[in-house]
């Protein structure tokens, strides 16, 4: 008689929390041994390798002060985070039905809430790993060619995790709605790389300040590198017969946007939980 | 005692008003391993889902221990191991690592999860792969892994979906062996299936459903006893020649019959085990040599059939 002994199984439950950190750390493990994270390294081994080294072999003339030369690391950072919010939350919840490892798992004890948010930190912990990753090379780089380093990489950085985790919340609320993969990359890749920043190229036209725009917010990023600070102005172009057209320049405030972004989680997560928990398991 | 699985007018209703599953009503009772039979379409893996939280019902009640799974599916699911049609599996990991994933959700530690992973993976013959990734698996393999997780923490109740379904010959016959091994453990099975052979052989229990009302259930024992006709296949050394027929047919019992070889013939009979040796003693006394003379292992079907025709 094998269940004899058997353990009491509801008693040994581990408690939702237990069980995200455990969902959380098979998911890291999923990223650590998948080909996308490989991917991105070599992504981001060529953008620093190229930015630091295109200039010496062209020649060119790098900036002395440490804020401005890592700015050009810096630029590229918004790019990553697309490419890894993308890579690591656009197919998230959409591959458990997909690929029916849901079957595998959901019949298990433990909460729909509980799997969505473990697997969010698990892309939470990734997105700023490569963050890190990146950033900690192009300070060593910066500091190599300059002989200094700037605080103001660091918030540059912190403020990049946060926009991070908005657009991985993004990303995991497509790919709560999609029904197949290659539908929610794709959505998640575009929006966040064309489609949310043309209409926030687009709003100022109207004198539309796109302060509630996440990729507006993300600009922070490299704004963050320039003292001080820009703010908004109006600035005109001539355009003929010596009449000029006026255009307002808009900057995000750090703040607000940190605001904004803090929404953005908090919005997508909740919107994508519900969803994932309202999912059937159909074939 | 409470049947550990209890469902109470289960109804689902999908999207432009189909009803795969009516009204069910089910009771598992302990230690039983019951057959939920069915056609295509019956209703069988809707209700699985439903009770293993994976769909939601659109009315009625399924209780796993007592506990609702509508109301606290985790609590409810704390104690039952389930293959839910085939699962898929995380490539990345590898069996003894998956069985560690699913293990420390249940609560149980790494050490734990080893040594019950070892004997399972023993049990389900994949102790030479438990350090390969589930990528490259058969399906086959990967079948047999999800029974080595569903008992993974010695769970009083096992629900299985049609677990030889799309196996090849061998990894069918793999998955009964396993099956079998189930039904000397102590705890209450519910296994899907259509394939009536296979419930006669390792059910002790079987419930028949259609359109997604449960038509009967009961000990596969008693449904057999309600099948009043029996086919007997018969194997000679002499075959049964024109005009033996209609002496076969005077036979008492004998509603018919249907040679299927030069030396076999089908007989389709009614009557009990006395009635059985009878109708041998006169096979024998027709001079034909009986080498095998067996019921052949349809009766369940004979009922299937009927009770389905009913349905319709």
């Amino acid at each position: 008689m094998e269940n004899a002994n058997v353990v009491n199984n509801r008693e040994r439950l581990p408690s939702d929390l237990q069980q995200i950190v455990t969902v959380a750390k098979y998911d890291v493990l999923k990223h650590l041994r998948s080909k996308r994270l490989l991917g991105l390294i070599i992504l981001e081994a060529l953008l620093l390798g190229l930015t630091f080294g295109l200039p010496i072999v062209l020649g060119a003339d790098a900036a002395e002060d440490p804020a401005d030369y890592m700015s050009a690391f810096i630029g590229w950072a918004d790019i990553l985070i697309v490419i890894g919010a993308t890579m690591f939350a656009g197919d998230a919840i959409v591959s458990e039905f997909q690929s029916r490892t849901g079957y595998l798992l959901f019949p298990n004890p433990v909460k729909r809430s509980s799997i969505f948010i473990g697997k969010y930190l698990s892309t939470l912990g990734i997105i700023a790993l490569m963050l890190v990753i990146y950033y900690g090379v192009a300070a060593l780089l910066t500091f190599v060619m300059t002989g200094g380093g700037t605080v103001l990489a660091l918030y540059s950085m912190l403020f990049a995790c946060v926009y991070g985790a908005a657009a991985a919340a993004l990303g995991f609320l497509i790919s709560s709605i999609f029904k197949g993969s290659t539908g929610s990359l794709v959505l998640t890749f575009f929006a966040l790389l064309m489609i949310l920043p043309l209409i926030a190229q687009l709003l100022p036209i109207g004198e539309i300040k796109p302060w509630f725009m996440l990729t507006f917010c993300g600009s922070v990023i490299s704004y963050i590198m320039i003292e001080p600070y820009p703010v908004d102005a109006m600035d005109s172009i001539p355009i003929g017969n010596g009449e000029f057209m006026t255009y307002w320049s808009y900057y995000p405030e750090v703040w607000l946007s940190l605001a904004v972004l803090a929404v953005y989680v908090v919005v997508s997560l909740g919107l994508g939980m519900y969803l994932f928990k309202r999912r059937e398991m159909v074939s | 005692m409470d049947a550990p699985i209890q469902v109470h007018g289960l109804t689902k209703v999908y999207g432009g008003g189909f009803r795969a599953v009516d009204a069910l009503e089910l009771n598992v009772p302990s230690r039983s391993f019951m057959g939920f039979l069915g056609p295509n379409g019956a209703g069988k893996t809707t209700s699985i889902k439903i009770i293993t939280n994976m769909l939601t019902a659109t009315s009625g009640e399924a209780f796993i221990n007592g506990v609702s799974v509508m109301r606290d599916p985790k609590t409810a699911l704390a104690d039952v191991g389930a293959v839910v049609e085939t699962p898929e599996f995380y490539p990345y990991l590898t069996p003894m690592e998956t069985l560690h994933y699913l293990g420390a959700l249940r609560g149980m530690s790494v050490g734990e999860s080893t040594n019950r992973g070892r004997d399972l993976l023993d049990m389900v013959k994949l102790t030479e792969w438990k350090d390969q990734r589930v990528g490259k698996f058969s399906k086959g393999m990967k079948q047999r892994l999800a029974i080595a997780q569903a008992l993974l923490t010695q769970p009083s109740v096992i629900i299985l979906d049609e677990p030889t379904s799309g196996l090849d010959p061998r990894g069918m016959v793999e998955v009964r062996d396993i099956l079998k091994q189930l039904r000397k453990m102590d705890v209450t099975v519910l296994m899907s299936s259509h394939l009536l052979n296979e419930v006669q052989e390792v059910c002790t229990d079987v419930s028949l459903i259609n359109r997604g009302k449960l038509l009967r259930s009961g000990s596969v024992a008693d449904l057999l006893d309600e099948v009043k006709a029996r086919k007997i296949e018969v194997k000679t050394m002499r075959p049964l020649t024109p005009d033996m027929f209609d002496r076969l047919r005077s036979v008492p019992g004998v509603k018919g019959f249907v040679v299927t070889g030069d030396l076999s013939f089908a007989i389709d009979f009614e009557g009990e085990e006395d009635a059985q040796a009878r109708l041998l003693i006169e096979l024998q006394n027709l001079g034909l040599m009986v080498v095998s003379f067996k019921e052949s292992g349809l009766a369940l079907e004979s009922l299937y059939m009927s009770l389905i025709m009913e349905s319709r």
